[in-house]
């Protein structure tokens, strides 16, 4: 029996996924991506937009339609009128949370959730607002993080983050730099069996990997993911309301969530916290939630903003012992074929930067036996897959999101 | 050089006590008068006891390297030209919840030295008007 089991489970499933074109630097408005996704993701679950009565998007961001695409921008800029539920998020992990738990609690029938990425136009990620500053005098840093982070090159991205976290993983652990390059090669085989992808034409070798740019020691270019425009949608459905549609139910079987750490200024600076407290809050919670353990779990969709994630992910959810997730991902264990397969679409690291909601959509395929790269190929298709896991952020603002995804209620 | 151009902090009624310590090459932290618990930064509850009342105390300025990375590019203005420099997550000696974000000054860059765990002390990095705590190695 669950030591707390969650009484949403099996009430709810994802009955359809969206994707915008996704690209560098994409002349299109944010918001028609938006909106192309979210349709894309009302069609393939065989609905329509007037049947979608729950609404969950980002919060409200600049140049809204342009460069953002919010809650409130969507209702008003699709003149809906007819909502019983929606939630406006500030990241769309804990939206997710939110919707599932609504429908769940019979709050809306059809809960539509989607997430924009745009990419930063003036340099690296977080520049903006650093260079609004007029350019003679010394960037000013205001709030607490911008304080004690800023005047030390923290905040040029997330990366200066998380490599303090990896280094000291590696120091702790003996992993080296081609361990973590295991993972980025296997993102990348799936990438090139995936039409969606940033880097479907593009091979990785791991001569290429020992050998490119170090950005923060000790990740280097390609143990960071790919900023680009695009947007990402999902159709939650209430389980009653999810067995007819266009295409088979990927139930909700387990949830979890929570995750930070008050004693870092920046908790992704630390191995032990990112470990035990933001991924490891959320996996155990999501396991107090159900009767399933890691060996059912066919699959596994972690969000790897940096590939070094996925080191974290593996202990904190109890795959490998704690210092050796680095052993563990070896020998093609990681691989579609091998024990479990890890983020078969080719992560954040090579289809692009969705915020891990590409995640969702390549789990949801996996459930529902349509992970292809050609309609019916089956390319990417883990065998059998009847359960697999799935966590959204992780880390910074992460406030991470985990759930299973199964074929069958559990 | 460019330190005149790297981001400086402007302080509020909560840190300036922090930043005024630091412009006299001080290094203060905000201690709860209850628990004792040295806060990472300032805060107005604290997270430990719950209690509202806090000092600002000095510690030993020394600590242990917990976490760092080696950046080695950046768009940060200021720090162009610091490429490669060490960002530092500092755990101090007095309260092992106590974290500091910092920079590792090290001569001559050698960085091959630098560990986790290995002792470092507080040193003072003027910036104009700002002073910046910094730690080095002990």
């Amino acid at each position: 029996m669950a030591e707390r089991p969650w009484e949403g489970k099996n009430k709810v499933a994802v009955v359809g996924v969206g994707m915008s074109e996704i690209g560098r630097m994409l002349p299109r408005p944010i918001g028609q991506l938006a909106v192309e996704a979210s349709m894309a993701a009302i069609a393939d679950a065989g609905l329509k937009m007037e049947d979608i009565d729950g609404f969950c998007g980002p919060e409200d961001g600049r140049d809204p339609g342009i460069a953002s695409a919010s809650l409130m921008w969507m209702v008003e800029g699709l003149g809906i009128e007819r909502v019983n539920w929606w939630s406006q998020a500030n990241n769309i992990s804990v939206g997710l949370g939110s919707a599932i738990n609504a429908v769940a609690n019979n709050l809306c029938d059809y809960a539509v959730v989607w997430n924009t990425v745009r990419q930063n136009r003036s340099g690296g990620f977080g520049a903006g607002r650093q260079t609004r500053v007029a350019s003679k005098e010394p960037p000013k840093a205001v709030t607490m993080q911008e304080q004690f982070g800023y005047p030390y090159g923290i905040g040029d991205g997330e990366l200066t983050r998380y490599a303090p976290a990896y280094m000291r993983y590696m120091q702790l652990s003996g992993a080296k730099r081609e361990h973590l390059g295991a993972y980025s090669l296997a993102a990348r085989d799936g990438a090139r069996n995936n039409p969606r992808a940033l880097f479907r034409d593009q091979t990785l070798t791991m001569e290429d990997y020992m050998s490119c740019r170090m950005i923060a020691d000790p990740l280097c270019l390609f143990d960071c993911d790919m900023p680009i425009d695009g947007s990402v949608a999902i159709v939650l459905a209430r389980a009653d309301k999810a067995k007819d549609l266009a295409q088979p139910p990927a139930y909700i079987t387990a949830y979890g969530t929570s995750g930070w750490s008050w004693q870092h200024l920046l908790p992704d600076c630390s191995t032990e916290f990112t470990i035990d407290y933001s991924a490891g809050n959320t996996a155990r919670t999501l396991w107090a939630s159900t009767d399933m353990r890691q060996k059912d779990m066919d699959g596994a969709f972690f969000f790897d903003g940096f590939g070094s994630n996925i080191y974290f992910f593996l202990e904190a959810f109890g795959f490998a012992p704690k210092g050796e997730s680095w052993e563990y991902i070896q020998d093609g264990r990681i691989a579609l074929g091998g024990e479990l397969p890890i983020n078969t679409h080719g992560g954040n690291l090579s289809e692009g930067r969705l915020s891990g909601m590409g995640h969702w959509v390549e789990a949801a395929r996996q459930i529902q036996n349509r992970a292809d790269n050609k309609p019916g190929d089956g390319a990417r298709q883990i065998k059998d897959a009847e359960n697999v896991l799935l966590v959204s952020m992780l880390g910074l603002g992460g406030k991470p999101t985990g759930v299973i995804l199964s074929k069958e209620p559990r | 050089m460019s330190a005149l151009e790297k981001t400086i902090p402007v302080p509020d009624e909560l840190t300036k006590p922090y930043w005024d310590a630091a412009k006299e090459h001080r290094f203060v932290l905000q201690q709860c008068t209850n628990c004792k618990l040295f806060a990472s930064w300032p805060r107005v509850v604290c997270p430990r006891c719950h209690t509202t009342d806090f000092a600002w105390v000095e510690p030993s300025g020394r600590g242990k390297i917990h976490s760092y990375t080696i950046i080695r590019q950046t768009t940060r203005p200021g720090f162009l030209d610091e490429v490669p420099f060490i960002l530092l997550n500092v755990q101090i000696d007095e309260e092992p919840s106590c974290f500091i974000i910092s920079n590792l000054l090290i001569e001559e860059k050698d960085y091959d030295k630098v560990h986790i765990d290995l002792p470092v002390q507080v040193v003072f990095e003027d910036r104009g008007d700002v002073t910046v705590p910094q730690f080095k190695l002990v």
